[in-house]
């Protein structure tokens, strides 16, 4: 065999190898448009649930919201004020490296053990029950790591002249973070809690038995009212729905989730690429 | 104090407090989640002794064996990676070394949105179509096998596999690429040459992120494993139902409800998935990072 | 004067990034077994050109080529053209000196692996007529499995131009190879250039007149894209 030949076969495979996985994406998205489709309609988004995966699914979307931002608000603090500790106050050394480490073995830790402490902590012992505050807890420290982690990077990525010169002009830290890390940093900051988002918006097996119930519930109406989801909603009825309603049902629910998600992702690619150096061709 | 912070920061600022308190607290809950996994789960380990490791039994009330859960993590994430080595990294040479700019920028977006498809989707399409099929062809009896829940994970994890794989090939120097351009190496050859042996840490790097994230997954896997605490007889035949250590939380957690050592032994396996996974993504991380010499 | 046939010939050549012409309308013979400079200022496209020779421009987003290109009597953009094989006649050397970390042994048998797979027994005797082409074979002998990167930027550019050389081409394209070496290493290179040519023509791109000066037997002066006359 020619090298030329060899050469085109190679290309050939690994343009295979390419396709497959593109061909994968347009897979997932036309099976979840195909099959959920068809549920949607008015009725479908914008009324509440009714028998047994009957009904609308606006309260679950609404649910979903609900925990996603909740949590979004309560890790956005917490990422940032430590970022900031990180980068502008603490040195680099054992101590920094230390605080990333923990922040990053979070990442390690299987989602639905979060479920499962989350549940013992506030369900059993702060006998709070299944309730959608646990479920913002549990989420915001779940996605701690990918928002933390986001924020630090484009901080320390601030190329060192701009501090340099804020620094030379006298400005104190607490300046400095104003006028030069924040304006700075604010794509990172903002892709960072998106991709966070998203993460919180498609995960389930975290709140599946804290915070969300499959019916009963409609909107939480206070702190220890649990929430209904799509995640959970899609998960119960794909477990035991035989009836062809309710599958389409959960085929429904999946393209309302999978439409968030897609937004939240896309928003985030869109910022990052607007703001990306355009270093590579 | 002095030697910790950076020079000029006075720590009496209310800002170094603000943002040293926050530090504090996200630390110090990442502290207490390990805590309390240490805490919980050790009865089961002093109970149970080595046996549950090795034990093959997991009778709530009774005694509790993990060794089918292990297995089952075990066997499930290493089929995936071995049905998603070959197309993930066939995929991001490709898009690495092929593609025009343009068409690599949208196939990164495409699978940056393939990676954050909720695994609760995954479990829907797994249950619906990929089940059906492992069946159908297989001529069996139940879709939802061990099998079924490696493809599935294969499918989930070839995302992220796939975008780091091709963020390490665009790391290697273009000067090594005209280089071996310029000695009139085909296009293959120096992909295969030059570039593959140059971004191979990387690559191993992502694929250990990958197993990592695929050996926590459990809403998917849950829908499509079987659910059935057994090592297959023959130990080798994946076309049986199986259980791994997520989906098994997943599934009794709720009936275990904090209290007794059938929830000690739960989180227990928590904490030896946590382990791995760890052991995992530290390598992982360490592969991705390294500088070359 | 009574020169040999031409190795390259330039027919109206014009080069383009976009609509920009960054070489315009050049019409060039370089003959055999000469050293030829290109000087100018930087960006006056005579590296552009220089690439072009071996077809090293393909994949830049937006180039072009009008004109005709002929190198050892090949039209080297004729659809019949086999890239690879014309750049292993016509070798290359870059400003940056570019070893693999590898040892340097495999370094110089880089090319060779792959354009003469048979060939494996004869690879250290290649090898070594490649490092003393080179000049480097007295300093790098008794640690030829010694990792490349170790050496010096000018022992690595001369490991680059064994590297090129172990694959015998006729015609060597250098792009600025002294600017990124100090003055020692850059006068062991321009010695070089007088023995090389013996064996192959040089093309030698060149942003200092001096160094022109020193080692060319016929200088081309470039300036926007175009040869200026009387060179």
């Amino acid at each position: 065999m020619s090298r030329k030949t060899k050469d085109f076969l190679i290309m050939m495979a690994l343009g295979l190898c390419a396709l497959l996985g593109a061909a994968l994406l347009g897979f997932i998205l036309s099976a979840v448009l195909w099959r959920g489709w068809p549920a949607l309609g008015f009725d479908f988004l914008f009324t509440a649930p009714g028998k047994f995966g009957e009904g609308g699914v606006l309260f679950q979307a609404l649910g979903t919201l609900l925990l996603t931002l909740g949590a979004g608000a309560l890790c956005f603090p917490l990422a940032l004020g430590s970022a900031l500790f990180q980068t502008e106050v603490l040195r680099p050394g054992k101590w920094n490296d230390t605080v990333s480490l923990l922040l990053y073995s979070l990442n390690a830790v299987p989602t639905v053990l979060f479920g499962l402490i989350g549940f013992l902590v506030f369900g059993v012992w702060m006998d709070t029950g299944v309730s959608w505050l646990t479920g913002v807890l549990v989420l915001a420290v779940m996605i701690l790591p990918t928002v933390q982690t986001a924020v630090r990077q484009s901080m320390q990525a601030i190329p060192e002249s701009y501090q340099e010169t804020a620094r030379a002009l006298g400005l104190t830290p607490w300046q400095r973070v104003r006028a030069v890390v924040l304006p700075r940093s604010v794509a990172g900051l903002v892709t960072g809690v998106l991709m966070g988002l998203a993460r919180a918006a498609g995960e389930t097996a975290a709140i599946m038995f804290t915070a969300t119930v499959f019916s009963g519930v409609l909107f939480p109406k206070s702190l220890s009212d649990p929430a209904l989801t799509l995640q959970t909603h899609i998960l119960t009825l794909a477990q035991e729905a035989v009836d062809p309603a309710a599958q389409a049902a959960a085929w429904g629910a999946g393209l309302v989730l999978i439409s968030l998600v897609f937004c939240l992702i896309g928003l985030s690619l869109l910022i990052r690429r607007r703001n990306a150096v355009e270093a590579d061709l | 104090m002095r030697r910790l912070l950076h020079s000029e920061i006075d720590f009496r600022h209310p800002f170094v407090l603000i943002t040293g308190l926050l530090t504090a607290l996200a630390s110090g809950v990442v502290v207490f989640l390990f805590l309390f996994l240490v805490i919980q789960g050790q009865p089961a380990f002093t109970r149970m002794g080595f046996a549950f490791f090795s034990g093959e039994e997991w009778i709530p009330g009774e005694t509790y064996g993990a060794w089918p859960l292990i297995y089952g993590s075990l066997v499930v994430t290493g089929l995936a990676l071995l049905w998603v080595l070959p197309p993930a990294l066939g995929c991001a040479l490709f898009t690495s070394e092929y593609l025009r700019p343009k068409a690599r920028v949208a196939m990164k977006a495409a699978m940056e949105l393939l990676a954050g498809v909720p695994g609760i989707l995954y479990g829907l399409l797994g249950v619906s179509f990929l089940a059906v099929w492992v069946r159908d062809v297989l001529g069996l009896i139940d879709g939802n096998t061990l099998l079924t829940a490696s493809l599935l994970l294969a499918v989930m994890v070839l995302p992220t596999i796939m975008t780091l794989s091709e963020d390490a090939c665009r790391a290697v120097p273009s000067e090594y690429r005209d280089t071996a351009r310029a000695l009139g190496l085909t296009r293959a050859e120096v992909v295969f040459g030059v570039v593959l042996p140059q971004a191979l840490p990387g690559i191993a790097g992502a694929v250990l992120l990958g197993l990592g994230r695929a050996m926590g997954e459990t809403v998917a896997v849950m829908l499509v494993i079987g659910g059935l605490d057994r090592v297959p007889l023959p130990w080798y035949d994946i076309t049986q139902p199986g259980q791994n250590i997520p989906s098994k939380l997943g599934r009794e957690a709720a009936e275990a409800l904090g209290s007794g050592l059938h929830w000690n032994a739960l989180i227990a396996s928590g904490l030896v998935l946590f382990l791995m996974v760890m052991l995992f993504s530290l390598a992982g991380n360490f592969l991705l990072k390294r500088k070359r010499a | 004067m009574n020169a040999p046939s031409p190795v390259i010939r330039l027919q109206a050549v014009t080069l383009r990034y976009g609509r920009i012409p960054v070489v315009d309308g050049v019409d060039l013979e370089i003959a055999a077994n000469r050293v030829t400079t290109l000087s100018g200022p930087s960006g006056s496209g005579k590296s552009t050109l220089l690439r072009t020779l071996c077809r090293m421009n393909d994949r830049l987003p937006g180039f072009s080529v009008s004109g005709k290109v002929e190198v050892l009597g090949q039209d080297v953009h004729a659809p019949s053209t086999d890239v690879c094989d014309l750049r292993r006649r016509v070798g290359l050397l870059f400003q940056k000196p570019c070893v693999f970390p590898k040892s340097i042994l495999e370094n110089v048998v880089f090319g060779l692996k792959y354009h003469h797979p048979g060939e494996r027994a004869r690879f250290p005797e290649l090898a070594r007529r490649a490092l003393e082409q080179a000049g480097l074979w007295a300093e790098v002998k008794d640690r030829l499995d010694a990792p490349a990167v170790a050496l010096s930027q000018g022992q690595q550019q001369r490991l680059a131009l064994a590297r090129t050389l172990a694959l015998e081409p006729e015609i060597l394209l250098l792009d600025e190879p002294t600017a990124s070496l100090d003055p020692e290493s850059s006068a062991i290179i321009e010695e070089l250039a007088a023995t090389l040519k013996a064996r192959c023509s040089l093309v030698w791109v060149t942003h200092d007149p001096a160094q022109a000066d020193r080692i060319a037997d016929r200088k081309i002066a470039f300036a926007d894209g175009r040869i200026l006359p009387h060179t």
